[in-house]
């Protein structure tokens, strides 16, 4: 049973496709976008958990594939 | 021209307000405080010449908007300043400038008063001026502070002198000041103050703080709608009453109480009065609801008859009573005695020709017509006994301070009231005239409590100023009832039963309560409380005032709900607890014919409340007005008799029950015209405070109110308590402004203060971000090939040949199949080889876990598979040992240095953002984590940063082992800054002299060492750092004595550092010039690093307030290695930062801000413990362990032996050649802690077990003995005569038939009038006087038998053995001697 007056949290991540969590009822920081998951804090640690595969930050993966298309 | 004075302007501030009471005069103990100003010169000089005038006249101004605003005057002042003023005749002089000011004066005006006075001000006369200005330039270059205090005799009488310098356009004020009268926070204070003053001048806005603006005015009409006259029997009587007790001439049937200014005290006097003439029962609670006339007029006419109460007689001739109130005041007295906390203090101020005799027969005639104050409370048999006397002249004062002024005249006011009062000698009041101008006075009124409370006042002053005109007693309204009548009336209606059924009520209410409310204090809290205290005042402005009315009236709630919610609110936010318990007076006069009545009727209530969750306000205000509406209920069960039932055990270093208060002070009217002359309340304090905080709210009906924060100066600053009524003020408006929204997204942080966090938070600098670590080596061994990089005894490297192997290994590295982004496993002894190691991977473009041979082969194997490393790299010996099956193995002596004469390695593409290291974190317990650490995290640690310079760089000891981040700086600090690394092997660091020997033979220039090989180095050679330019100790709490010896050394700068890998090793630092206060001072932000301190809801927590600590900057890392969950919730949006997408490290460790921007490491998120009811913070007993001198390293866990209470237990190392035992560091916390937070038991461990990185192992520590709990348990009969007859005396009282020698009175039902008792008996018995105090604080029989021994001395060995002798005589003996005596 969820607490009604647990405090509610959405899933964010920024450019660098890091992930992380904010409150629900507040406004992103700079530069984080909503995921679209919202639930409790360990609702939304589980989905990351399931969705955040490659934890490398976006530019150093897209630099490296550039290299590596290049050598291809 | 004349600058003009207005009659009014006599007042006179010269000085800042002192944080201790001192005697005026020369005082050797000087400090100083510096601070660099916003404002620059070419502001200060663009603003002079704007106003047609000098720098210098700008600064006097400031400083005068700094003194008349710190001493908050409301009326026209004339402050007086000293400026250094420098001309061709007189040389350098010190001039008073006397500039008037009122409050709202705008300061641009300021300026221009002061341009007109400085140059007309003479050399001030001695003594005239107590603050003083040398303002930019006043004394030429080259002349330093000391010429200042050479300059004129008259300067070092100065309570404080500021002195401007510019550097490099910037300018820093210096100020040096009396130490015994300032706390070095305060003038930190006043000299942000300052800064804002000077902001504000220059941005051409700001005004003097008081009356200034217009005032606007609620205008709330008095006679309030009554388009509808009442037309039942019941709303009649229900409209008279009302209009009776809000003073209105008439009551319409759809009013509402509330609307019409009423509160919970009125409603209090509305249902006694209407119980009393229609016999109905109602309660507080029913007028709330049903808060409109015609609604409880209903109520009213179904009401349930009321169980009627005994109607108050009066008993002529008989012996007044003792109330219940009385009786815990005598109490209280007898406990601490001769101390003016309980003196009721008034101050008012007259205006006019003043007849002295005609006042004080006025208020004679208080005292012949109210015979409380001609009661004494004498103790008999010890019990209090009333005493009246039929006529007692009152004890008055008349003084003259107009030569001195009127600051004198308030500490002569001061003076009078702060004199205690002998209960057992009536009358217990007294009066005194200070006249400071020609037609100004200070009419000042001390009552003790034990004859007055706050509604006393309204009718004494009321009579006071009635009988002046003539000097004649009042009419007063004949009802021949005393307070003496009421006592009695009191204590046949209190029966125990009665008593017994609400302490069972309040039982149940504040069941499980927190024990301790503890706000965070500038001090530890003393085992036995001083009760000093100050008082600092504030306004409610009428803005707010008439939103609070507004508020009140449109939601059906008093003002005081509000208030106290607001209160509440912020208790919560400072100490961290959502169940909170304030205490706040109840009027205590349950029938209308005690309205008239003076004397002690006011009770303690306290108000539990639950604050979690995020209720708004409105809701929040309701809940806590369901909670005050009962606590009304229940007010009339005597406090001390909850306190004896609820929390016996007289701590005396906290008030019983609740710490803090809240009040709100009602009075009638603040302003008398009488006989000629208009009398206005003024006020003044006794310097003593009954809670650790008290807000109060004093409502004279005015458009503003006002508002008295009194401390304990025991625990508080000024400069705390100031920031707290300050976000008192704050919050309360913005929780008005919109009281429907959730409490928790309302700040409470003023403005000014949230941007002073901001930029304390840290500073960015650029640096080298975007190349790789490896590049800025390789650029070293261009520019300088030849030079050492790495020396390990015998072997030295040079630049050339490190990249040249590192490249070799690159090589071989990249033939495997290592590129960008791969990780490479390195088991290195630390050695030349590591260094090549570490570089050779970086080289070929991956990243180095480092597996350390001193690892648990366990452990290493867990990181192999936890990362799936395909290559590692080390010495061939170590790589045997590991499981290294289906990976690739390099030995690295193997591989052959690249020939200089190849071609240039390509450079692998590396960015900054890419991996370098994976760092497994030595977590104390759970899953080994690893923090992935980018490039650009170890370049903002070593390039560019303000805490180490690069020649500081120029040898540095390698000593951390190879997993722990230390290392970083170590290796890449050097080497990024073409100095060298100097391998110091693990037995040359152990051994202090090898050690030694070693950083001199290699002239070692820097060391990050943790703090227990900083401590066991320098606690056997204090000098063994000397040589070096930077220490840097961290990984636990500093040793203040370690320190301590290391800085009297000399030498090297030493610095507390403190960072946690996940941010790339060290994030603050704080170098120590002098042994700070404290063990967790870890300093501010380095360069590229960001600290913020937030609450639970990630909000930004005030000055002082403990919250988790937040990193960010580029040396946030990427996060942990395949532990994506885990690094979304450590790893966070940085809510505060302008860099999109930028993150922020949960730390889970707690700190505070201290006032001069540096943080205090006060414990970690998951060490905090309950113990009885209390929370203590594991790291907060740590502090104090380690502070013991013969301590070198300890650490406090919390045991729960068998799943039982939680017991503290406290391991301790002593310093070399050094013992301690368990009762000497027993003694020593005890005097330092709360009894609660002292260990249970201690440990003194030969060393304490470390783990591989060298910080103390928690895990590893032995369990205490569960069997030999330090505590007695059993049963110890006494064992000598002192303690036979203790225990007897114990046992006769508290009717129990055996007492031990470890038993506490207060764990065996003893109550404090008991312990009256037995102060008593003990006189009785041994002649000893001991105070009561000495019993409280000694609640066991054997401590008890020690105080009287000591007290009795070499005449208590005689008596003892005198007792023994009598002990050991049969009955007939005895008589027989007593019939010879």
């Amino acid at each position: 049973m969820r607490q009604p007056d647990e405090v509610r949290f959405k899933v964010v991540v920024n450019h660098e496709e890091q992930y992380s969590v904010w409150w629900s009822d507040r406004p992103n920081p700079p530069g984080w976008q909503d995921e679209g998951t919202d639930g409790t804090r360990q609702e939304c640690l589980d989905h990351i958990d399931r969705v955040w595969k490659d934890m490398r930050p976006r530019s150093v993966r897209t630099a490296r594939e550039a290299i590596q298309g290049v050598k291809a | 021209m004349t600058v003009e004075v207005s009659p009014a302007a006599q007042r006179v501030a010269t000085t800042l307000a002192a944080d201790d009471e001192v005697l005026p005069g020369l005082s050797f103990r000087r400090a100083e405080v510096s601070r660099q100003l916003d404002v620059t010169e070419a502001d200060l000089t663009a603003l002079a010449r704007e106003g047609g005038t000098t720098p210098a006249a700008v600064l006097a101004a400031a400083v005068q908007a700094l003194v008349a605003g710190d001493r908050g005057s409301t009326s026209a002042t004339t402050v007086v300043v000293g400026v250094i003023v420098v001309d061709a005749e007189h040389g350098a002089a010190l001039r008073a400038v006397r500039c008037p000011v009122e409050p709202g004066l705008p300061l641009r005006r300021m300026v221009e008063r002061a341009a007109t006075a400085l140059p007309a001000a003479r050399p001030a006369s001695d003594g005239e001026v107590r603050i003083a200005v040398v303002p930019l330039g006043a004394l030429g270059g080259g002349l330093g502070s000391r010429d200042v205090t050479d300059l004129g005799h008259e300067i070092v009488w100065c309570d404080a002198t500021l002195e401007i310098t510019a550097h490099d356009g910037r300018l820093v004020v210096r100020c040096e000041h009396d130490e015994d009268r300032y706390a070095a926070v305060s003038i930190a204070t006043h000299l942000r103050r300052l800064d804002d003053i000077l902001a504000d001048l220059v941005a051409g806005t700001g005004e003097l703080p008081g009356a200034g603006a217009p005032v606007e005015t609620d205008a709330e009409p008095v006679s309030a709608g009554a388009s509808v006259e009442p037309a039942t029997a019941a709303e009649r009587l229900v409209a008279t009453i009302w209009a009776d007790i809000l003073q209105l001439d008439r009551v319409g049937a759809d009013d509402n109480f509330f609307a019409l200014g009423g509160h919970s005290l009125l409603a209090a006097k509305v249902i006694a009065r209407v119980t009393a003439e229609r016999g109905v029962a109602l309660t507080v609670d029913q007028l709330f609801d049903h808060p409109v006339l015609s609604d409880f007029a209903a109520l009213v006419d179904a009401g349930e008859p009321a169980v009627t109460l005994p109607a108050l007689t009066a008993r002529d001739g008989e012996d007044p009573v003792v109330s219940f109130g009385q009786e815990r005041l005598w109490y209280l007295d007898r406990w601490r005695q001769g101390s003016a906390l309980y003196n009721v203090p008034v101050l008012v101020r007259l205006t006019g020709r003043v007849e002295e005799q005609r006042l004080r027969a006025a208020t004679q005639a208080v005292v012949d017509a109210h015979a409380v104050l001609r009661t004494r409370l004498e103790t008999v048999n010890g019990r209090p006994v009333a005493r009246l006397a039929d006529t007692v002249e009152i004890d008055w004062t008349v003084e003259d301070a107009r030569a001195a002024g009127e600051p004198a005249g308030r500490r002569l006011v001061r003076a009078g009231v702060c004199r205690p009062f002998d209960l057992a000698t009536a009358p217990l009041l007294r009066a005194g005239l200070v006249r400071v101008a020609d037609r100004e006075w200070l009419f000042w009124v001390s009552i003790h409590h034990a004859a007055c409370d706050g509604w006393s006042l309204d009718i004494l002053l009321a009579e006071i100023f009635a009988g002046y005109p003539t000097g004649q007693p009042v009419d007063r309204p004949a009802t021949g009832l005393s307070y003496a009548d009421y006592a009695a009336w009191q204590r046949s209606v209190l029966t125990p039963e009665v008593i017994a059924d609400g302490v069972a009520w309040w039982r149940e209410r504040l069941a499980g309560a927190p024990t301790l409310l503890a706000l965070p204090a500038d001090r530890r809290r003393p085992a036995v409380a001083s009760h000093a205290g100050r008082t600092l005042r504030h306004r409610l402005p009428a803005s707010t005032v008439s939103a609070l009315r507004a508020t009140a009236k449109g939601r059906s709630v008093t003002v005081f709900d509000l208030l106290v919610s607001a209160y509440l609110l912020l208790v919560r936010r400072w100490s961290g607890r959502t169940d909170v318990v304030v205490a706040t007076p109840a009027a205590g006069r349950p029938l209308p014919e005690l309205d008239n009545l003076v004397g002690f009727f006011v009770n303690t209530v306290v108000l539990r409340a639950d604050l979690s969750g995020a209720p708004t306000f409105a809701e929040l205000v309701a809940r806590v007005r369901g909670v005050s509406a009962a606590a009304q209920a229940h007010q009339q069960i005597p406090f001390e008799s909850l306190v004896d039932a609820l929390d016996p055990e007289r701590d005396q270093g906290r008030a019983p029950l609740a710490q803090v208060a809240f009040g709100m002070n009602q009075h009638a009217r603040g302003r008398w015209e009488s006989g000629g002359v208009v009398a206005e309340l003024d006020s003044v304090d006794t310097g003593t405070a009954k809670f650790d905080l008290t807000l109060s709210v004093v409502d004279t009906g005015g458009p503003d109110m006002g508002v008295e924060v009194e401390y304990a100066t025991d625990l508080f600053d000024a400069s705390t308590v100031d920031r707290f009524a300050a976000q008192w003020l704050v919050l309360l408006d913005r929780l008005l402004a919109d009281p429907d929204v959730a409490v928790t997204s309302v700040s409470a942080l003023p403005a000014q203060e949230e941007r002073l966090l901001l930029g304390w938070a840290g500073q960015a600098r650029a640096y080298p971000a975007d190349q790789p670590v490896d590049a800025l080596v390789a650029r070293w061994a261009g520019l300088s090939p030849g030079a050492v990089a790495v020396v390990d005894g015998d072997v030295s490297v040079s630049y050339g040949s490190l990249v040249a192997r590192a490249d070799a290994l690159a090589v071989r590295l990249v033939g495997l199949g290592v590129g960008r982004g791969s990780l490479v496993g390195l088991s290195c002894r630390r050695s030349v080889d590591l260094v090549v190691g570490m570089l050779g991977v970086l080289r070929a473009g991956g990243a180095y876990l480092p597996l350390d041979p001193d690892y648990p082969v366990q452990r290493l194997e867990f990181m192999l598979a936890d990362t799936d490393v395909r290559v590692v790299v080390g010495h061939r010996d170590l790589l045997d040992q590991l499981p290294l099956t289906g990976r690739e193995a390099v030995d690295i002596t193997d591989v052959a240095p690249r020939p200089t004469d190849q071609p240039a390695l390509p450079a692998p593409g590396t960015l900054g953002e890419d991996a370098a290291s994976l760092i497994y974190t030595s977590g104390s317990t759970g899953t080994p984590k690893g923090a992935v650490v980018p490039h650009r995290g170890i370049i903002r640690l070593v390039c560019d940063t303000d805490y180490v310079q690069p020649e500081e760089l120029r040898v540095v000891g390698q000593v951390s082992n190879a997993s722990f981040d230390p290392l970083l700086f170590e290796v890449w600090g050097p080497l990024l800054n073409g100095g060298r690394v100097v391998v110091v092997p693990t037995d040359v660091a152990l051994s202090p002299p090898r050690f030694v020997e070693l950083l001199r033979r290699e002239q070692v220039t820097a060391v990050a060492i943790v703090t227990a090989l900083f401590n066991s180095t320098v606690n056997e050679i204090p000098d063994a750092f000397s040589t070096l330019r930077q220490v840097y100790v961290g990984g636990e709490r500093i040793n203040l004595g370690s320190v301590g010896a290391a800085v009297a050394a000399g030498g090297a700068q030493i610095n507390n550092i403190y960072g946690p890998t996940e941010v790339t090793s060290i994030s603050t630092c704080n170098p120590l010039p002098a042994v700070p206060a404290s063990t967790g001072a870890i300093g501010s932000a380095i360069t590229n690093t960001t600290t913020y301190v937030v609450d639970e809801r990630g909000c930004l927590v005030g000055v002082g307030v403990p919250g988790e600590l937040l990193l960010g900057g580029p040396g946030v890392a990427w996060g942990y290695w395949n532990r994506p969950g885990l690094t979304a919730d450590r790893f966070v949006p940085d809510g505060f930062s302008d860099v999109p997408g930028a993150r922020l490290y949960r730390t889970g460790d707690v700190v505070s801000w201290r006032s001069d921007g540096s943080l205090e490491f006060v414990g970690r998120v998951d060490h905090q413990v309950k113990v009885r009811g209390f929370r203590v913070e594991l790291g907060e007993v740590e502090s104090v362990l380690v502070a013991h001198p013969a301590v070198a390293s300890g650490v406090v866990v919390a045991w729960r032996p068998g799943g039982g209470p939680v017991r503290l237990v406290g391991y301790v190392e002593p310093v070399a050649e050094a013992s301690v035992t368990a009762a000497q560091l027993r003694d020593f916390m005890t005097e330092r802690l709360p009894e609660y937070m002292v260990p249970a038991s201690f440990v003194v461990m030969g060393s304490l077990p470390l783990n591989p990185n060298g910080k103390i192992d928690r895990a590893a520590l032995p369990e205490p003995d569960p069997d030999r709990p330090s505590a007695s348990g059993d049963h110890v009969a006494p064992r000598d005569a002192v303690e036979r007859e203790v225990a007897a005396v114990w046992a006769d009282i508290l009717g129990i038939e055996r007492v031990g020698v470890g038993d506490n009175f207060f764990a065996l039902g003893g109550h404090s009038l008991q312990a009256v008792q037995v102060a008593f008996r003990i006189r009785t018995t041994f002649g000893v006087d001991l105070e009561l105090r000495r019993i409280l604080e000694a609640p066991y029989v054997e401590d008890l038998a020690k105080a009287i021994n000591e007290a009795l001395g070499e005449q208590g060995n005689l008596l003892a053995e005198a007792l023994g002798d009598v002990e050991s005589m049969s009955d007939e003996d005895v008589r027989a001697l007593l019939a010879n005596s």
